[in-house]
Parts: structure tokens; sequence; C-alpha cells
């Protein structure tokens, strides 16, 4: 019997079932990546939200390492979100993880936002369409994402200090072989040669980790 | 994939070509070849299937690469930052009239502008009128956003209650009629209330249905001191039935202190105090 018919309350079990059910399906927390942008693609602020909560924090990490600079990296983080907000409709989730989406997107914008600053030129396009040439982790978790890189950063240690730091120059820095060397005043071949080297040993160990794993 | 292996399935004609893309290879992956060798790349792509496969891994590393920023916390105030320019956006795009109304014609001649033709009046009014109403439906559409908002997190604070009845953490406390004699035995007004008296629901059957100048408002009564805390002002439905959300105030009481529940009838809006008799009530 449904108490409703007196109190306009039931307590039955079946409607404790449906309304748990019901309350669980407006949780967003419980929303899958591709459950959440849909919603943002339909414009709901609370979804934007929750995406902000889930990968506020690594953007903003990204966007911090690149520019080096708080309120840059705030700036970025915003102009990312915003880009989300404006143009969810252009993630296609079979190619490629949410979280790297975001993160490349931010690394690029980032990287433009250095390079408007110190008055560079632009070197490489930063479409949003281009990057899912970049993303390549459609099976990994977030969470597997998280601790690998934290793997990388520990064998990025192993790394002689001069080749780990021309990476993230490239990487981060978003230069060139050309500007790395003049910016750092190395000769353009050791610069090359260091990066080279130090990809070729950091890739090793990374696919023998993965293996390790397996 | 070793590079030893590469070095032995290139093709040959492609040799120096493959050899020296595969060299520039992990910096490409990073993005941090110059143009012409970027190019080289691109072109030994085309040409020679171990570049191309090798590339994947450079990229996989460089993927990965990305989550190896040392983590920062988000400054928590960038958040709701976000959240509003994005409504500020989503505003914009909606009503933003086009500038193509009024300026959409190149500058005429002095001697033309003197011309304008009552078509030109017209138009120019219209225009005016356009962005008038233009603005009108920016502030109504901003209008309905807040109201949007306000009652998105009013629903969810609804789910909440639910959710948390559903789990079983609410308790529930009858409050019976104080006129006997309308009393048929069952409870007046059901109170769902969670331990530390935040948040709840009341549920309300046969009350009578109030003037609109006029509200029903339940109160908690400290059990130390007997001080009334308002709990949450509501209508009932023409059915006399009601119910109401105990989100819009955090009740200064844990359930352990509260003494005695009531409900009386105020001014619309509720009162800072009871300024009449319960309607219905219990000693918990």
């Amino acid at each position: 019997m449904c108490c409703g018919e007196k109190y306009d309350l039931c307590y039955t079990h079946s409607w404790i079932a449906y309304r748990h059910k019901h309350a669980a399906m407006s949780n967003l927390t419980i929303l899958t990546d591709p459950e959440l942008m849909s919603r943002i693609v339909r414009q709901e602020q609370a979804a934007l939200a929750e995406l902000y909560t889930r990968f506020g924090g690594p953007v903003y990490s990204v966007a911090r390492h690149v520019l080096q600079d708080t309120g840059m990296a705030e700036e970025v983080t915003q102009d990312i979100f915003l880009k989300v907000w404006q143009q969810a409709v252009t993630w296609d989730e079979q190619r490629g993880k949410l979280v790297s989406w975001l993160l490349t997107m931010t690394r690029y914008t980032a990287i433009d936002r250095l390079r408007k600053e110190q008055r560079r030129p632009l070197r490489s396009s930063s479409s949003i369409d281009d990057l899912y040439d970049l993303i390549a982790d459609s099976e990994q978790t977030d969470e597997n994402l998280r601790l690998e890189g934290e793997t990388l950063r520990g064998l990025m240690t192993q790394l002689p200090q001069e080749q780990t730091d021309l990476i993230r120059l490239a990487f981060f820095g978003g230069l060139s072989h050309s500007e790395i060397a003049e910016r750092t005043g190395i000769p353009l071949g050791t610069v090359k040669t260091r990066l080279r080297l130090g990809m070729q040993k950091l890739k090793h160990m990374w696919l023998a980790a993965n293996d390790d794993k397996r | 994939m070793s590079e030893q292996n590469t070095q032995q399935q290139l093709n040959s004609p492609n040799q120096t070509l493959c050899e020296e893309a595969l060299a520039l290879l992990p910096a490409y992956g990073l993005g941090a070849t110059d143009a012409d060798e970027t190019r080289l790349v691109e072109r030994a792509l085309q040409a020679c299937p171990q570049v191309a496969a090798e590339l994947v891994e450079y990229q996989a590393l460089a993927a990965a690469l990305l989550h190896s920023a040392p983590s920062s916390q988000s400054p928590a105030a960038l958040g709701d930052r976000i959240l509003r320019a994005a409504a500020a956006s989503s505003a914009a795009t909606v009503v933003m009239p086009k500038p193509t109304v009024v300026t959409s014609k190149p500058a005429q001649p002095a001697a033309a502008r003197r011309r304008t033709t009552p078509w030109g009046w017209l138009a120019a009014a219209a225009a005016v009128a356009l962005l008038v109403t233009n603005g009108y439906w920016f502030t109504q559409v901003q209008d309905l956003r807040t109201q949007q908002d306000q009652l998105s997190q009013r629903l969810t604070a609804r789910n909440n209650v639910i959710e948390r009845a559903a789990e079983g953490e609410l308790t529930r406390i009858e409050l019976t009629s104080v006129d006997s004699s309308t009393s048929d035995g069952l409870p007046a007004a059901i109170v769902l209330v969670s331990p530390d008296g935040t948040v709840g629901a009341v549920y309300t059957r046969q009350l009578p249905v109030l003037p609109p100048d006029q509200s029903y408002q339940l109160w908690f009564l400290d059990g130390a001191t007997g001080t009334p805390v308002s709990a949450c002002v509501f209508q009932v439905r023409e059915n006399g039935n009601g119910q109401s959300w105990l989100i819009d105030v955090a009740v200064p009481l844990d359930l352990s202190q509260i003494g005695a529940m009531g409900i009386t009838i105020e001014p619309a809006g509720g009162s800072p105090q009871p300024t009449s008799d319960p309607i219905a009530a219990v000693e918990v």
C-alpha cells in the first residue's frame, strides 16, 4: 500500500527505490565523461561545474607548468573551460579520452599564450580537430593516466639533467630545436642530440615500465 | 619496436630520408622540430612505414607527458568565475543583437544624408526598436537564467533530501492536530529531519487552505531554552495537503536539542517569532 493515499508520502520499498534511482540519476558526479559532455552540449551549467571539479586541477596544473605564472594559468584555464562550454560538441569520445583532449588543448593554448607574451610567432596549429592526432590513449582510465604521469616523472629523474631540461623546454615550453639553442646558448647540434637521446631513453624506459605492469 | 629493427626494414630508395626522419622523430613527437625538419618528417611518413609506426609510440609518450606536470591546486574562486563567464557567454550568444542593423550601409556623403527618404527614417526607427527589444530580451533571458540557477540549486538540495531519506538517514516525527475536535487520529504533518537538523522535509495533510496573506510556518523549539527556531514557511494545496523542504535555512539545532515542533499560521512570508498558537505540534 502506498501511504501517499493518506499522507502525500509513500514509505513503501518501491517508492524508496524509485526516488533513490531518480536522485542518483540527477547526481552529476556519477555521470560518465560522455554523459557529462552531452549535458554541457545542452548548456547545463551544473555539468560545467562538475567538469571543472573533475578536471580543473589537471588543466590548471598543465597551464601553470607551461606558463610558470599563476595569473596567466588561471586565464588559460578559464579559456579552456569556456572553449569546452561553447564547443563541447566537437569532442569525439571515439577519438580520445576527455582528460587527454582537455590537457592537449591546454598545452597548446598555454604555449600560444606564452608565445604571445614573448612575441614569438606561433609554430603549430591548435585547432580542436588537430588535437585528436596527439591523443592515443582512449583505452586508459583517468586514474591510469594520472599514475602514468607519476611514473614518467619518476623516469625522467633517471635521465641526465641536461636531457630532462631540454625535453621540458620542448614539450611544455613549446620551443623548437633552434629556439632552444637560441634560448639556452647550447649549440644547435648538441640540442638535437640531447633531445633525441633523452627521448629515446625515456621511451625505452616507459615501454619497459608498461610491460612490467602487464 | 627497436631502432635497430627499424633501420633494417627501411626501404632502400628512401633510406636516407627515412634515417633522417627517424633521428628527428623524438623531437617531432614533442612538437620541437623546426619548419624544414617538420616537412622532412611529414614527407618520410608517406614513404617510410616504419617511421609512421614509430611515431605512434612517440605520440603516445607525448600524450603521457601531459600527465606528468606537477599537480597544482586550482584556485577555488576560479570555478565560480568560469561559471559566471559561461553564463554571460550563453546570454550573449542567444540574444546579442547583430551589428548589421545600423551600420550595414557605407557612410554616405553629407548631401546624400540630407536627402534621407521616409523609408530611411522608418528603417532607422525599426533598427532602434530592434535594439530596444533586444535589450529587453537580454534582460529577460538573464533573469530567467538566474531563476534557472536558483531552481537548479533547490532541485539539487531536494535530491539530497530524497537520497538521505531513501538511505534511512532522516528521522520521522509526526505532528498531531492541536484541535482534537477536528483530528481523525492521524498525524496532521510528518517531518523528516536529518540528525543535524539541516536538511529534511515536512509533509502535511488536510490543513485548511490559507488566504494569500498568510502562510504556515514550522518551528523547532530548543529543548534547553524553549526558543523557537523557524524551519520553513509553506503553503498547502487546495486539498489541504502540502510539502516543503528544509533547504532554505540551516536550522541551528541538532535533533538532540529539539524539544518540540509546531506549526503556526503566520503572515505571508513567515515571522521571526511565532505570533499565534500552534495548530499542530509534538514534543520530541
